[in-house]
């Protein structure tokens, strides 16, 4: 369980340019579930991701993974716990031009200094599931929107984690590629990982697979309830 | 003021650390009073994010300021042939009042900032920050010491007169003076070395039976000082004897010249780097039932394998300089 205790993220704070992007956000996110942060643009959902998956802190406030305390971490202990534990799937997805889509997949797992040869394997193996293995050496600027997509997915699942973040995953798709992502994780949530989406996408959010739905607005939790 | 490079070098270095260390002393302040890490505080958080920043910024500032006792030896040996009567560091260290305090100073703030080099590594192993008071108090007890060095040294190096005609080793270690350094030549070498010889081989006794059974760093600890303290005498009384080979000639500093091989650098080097290592295996048994200190004892293995191998070394050059010297004491 992911439990955020009063957590608040002010940027530029004491400049004329401050801005509270979160609020005293305190919620719990429980296992094995698939919670969806909605709202409008600009409401803090990315920010959240950010502190819950470790990648910024925050302000003020705790977050807790399983009973452990994240937010006071020195950084080479957050990295190794962001490394194993996270999965991210980003907005534009990030995928790195001018290598492959293998390399691409495994780029995460290198600094874990496993063996070479293994991690090309499971690497191999994760883009079979998504019906990509074939198109390895592909360059990924010569993937279509879906196939970015599926890499992303894969990437993220390199290292195995537990939790799987995904901020607005479907920006960039069509109705048909967002129903393949939430057919995807309804997979990932079956195999007993907790999945952390932001997004203001009907699609998202009306999906059958979503377990929570958090409403988020100007930073503040306006409401948190168990999805219809 | 000698507009020489080193001392240009010593000096802003110094005055850099210093400015640093001030600093630094503040924060420490507020981490001592405030640090309460069961709290999600804006204070708290702030607190944690720049510790690492001046941790780190800290570690380089020790790091250079444990270097610059060789860089400062060696800036008084080299300016010798400035001054008339000064024939090695000796006589530099001699030309004002500010010298010889000043080496000692910085031979204190090597033992200290090594000693805080290590409580900082051991701290960074930890995930919950476990010896971070401990760190920023040994911080505040540097801090004075690395002003008073900046003050000694501007003082120092600015009072240089070079018409002055300063006594050089001859004289400073002869018999005939007074002082610490000449009542430290008037111990019988053999004796000394006897000692020396007998403390170095407990150290390493005890040593290796801590890597045995992980227990008797505070013996390894303590010896580890006794070794230090036998050394530098053995600097003084008993090594530069057969190093130059004469039975009068005392001084320390001659070592460090060309002629006898910078040997002196070595033994300075062996001597300290042994000190440090040794005496912080101690510091730390007292930490090793922190629990997010789990790679402690292996560090701890680490120092005391160090400061055995560096007394070995400087015992093992010791005695090859004896067994080969030209001079025969009986």
């Amino acid at each position: 369980m992911i439990v955020l205790n009063q957590v608040s993220k002010v940027f530029n704070k004491g400049r004329q340019n401050e801005f509270v992007s979160l609020r005293e956000i305190s919620i719990m996110i429980p296992r094995q579930q698939v919670t969806v942060l909605k709202g409008p643009s600009g409401s803090g959902k990315t920010t959240l991701l950010s502190i819950i998956g470790g990648m910024s802190r925050p302000t003020s406030g705790r977050v807790t993974l399983d009973g452990r305390e994240t937010t006071s971490l020195p950084e080479r202990f957050l990295a190794a716990l962001r490394r194993e534990t996270f999965g991210f799937i980003f907005q534009q997805f990030n995928l790195i031009n001018g290598i492959s889509i293998l390399e691409n997949v495994m780029l995460p797992a290198v600094p874990n200094g496993e063996r070479h040869a293994t991690l090309k394997g499971r690497a191999l193996e994760l883009l079979a599931m998504f019906g990509l293995e074939a198109r390895a050496a592909t360059r990924v600027e010569l993937l279509s929107g879906g196939e970015m997509q599926r890499v992303a997915i894969a990437r993220a699942l390199i290292n195995n984690p537990r939790v799987i973040i995904a901020d607005e995953p479907t920006a960039h798709l069509d109705s048909k590629l967002s129903g393949e992502l939430i057919t995807i994780m309804e997979r990932l949530k079956q195999e007993g990982r907790t999945i952390i989406m932001a997004s203001h996408d009907p699609l998202v959010c009306n999906a059958g697979v979503v377990d929570n739905l958090v409403e988020i607005r100007d930073g503040e939790i306006r409401d948190s309830a168990p999805a219809q | 003021m000698i507009l020489h490079p080193s001392v240009i070098a010593l000096i802003c270095g110094s005055l850099l650390t210093s400015a640093i260390m001030l600093y630094a002393s503040f924060f420490a302040l507020r981490i001592i009073r405030r640090w309460d890490l069961s709290s999600g505080s804006e204070l708290q958080l702030e607190l944690e994010h720049r510790t690492y920043l001046i941790s780190t910024i800290m570690a380089c500032g020790m790091v250079f300021q444990a270097l610059s006792l060789f860089l400062f030896i060696h800036t008084a040996d080299s300016l010798s042939t400035l001054f008339k009567g000064a024939m090695c560091a000796a006589g530099t260290l001699n030309l004002n009042m500010f010298g010889y305090p000043l080496l000692l100073l910085k031979l204190a703030i090597f033992l200290l900032a090594g000693l805080w080099l290590i409580v900082n590594h051991s701290d960074n192993r930890g995930y919950d920050y476990p010896l971070i008071r401990v760190k920023y108090l040994l911080l505040l007890g540097i801090t004075p010491l690395m002003v008073a060095e900046s003050l000694l040294l501007g003082l120092y190096f600015g009072l240089m007169k070079p018409h002055v005609i300063t006594s050089c080793c001859g004289s400073l270690f002869g018999t005939e003076a007074k002082g610490l350094a000449p009542a430290l030549a008037l111990i019988p070498e053999v004796p000394l070395l006897a000692v020396l010889a007998t403390v170095v081989t407990a150290l390493l006794i005890s040593g290796a039976g801590y890597l045995r059974s992980g227990r008797g760093a505070a013996l390894f600890s303590v010896l580890s000082l006794t070794a230090f303290l036998c050394g530098a005498a053995a600097l003084v009384s008993a090594l530069p004897v057969y190093i130059y080979a004469l039975p009068s000639h005392h001084c320390p500093f001659c070592m460090l010249q060309r002629e006898y091989g910078f040997s002196g650098y070595v033994y300075y080097a062996a001597l300290l780097g042994g000190a440090v290592s040794g005496i912080g295996a101690g510091i730390l048994q007292r930490f090793r039932r922190i629990g997010s200190l789990a790679s402690l004892p292996a560090f701890q293995r680490s120092l005391v394998i160090g400061a055995m191998l560096l007394f070995a070394l400087f015992m093992a050059l010791a005695f090859w300089q004896v067994w080969f010297s030209e001079l025969r004491l009986t």
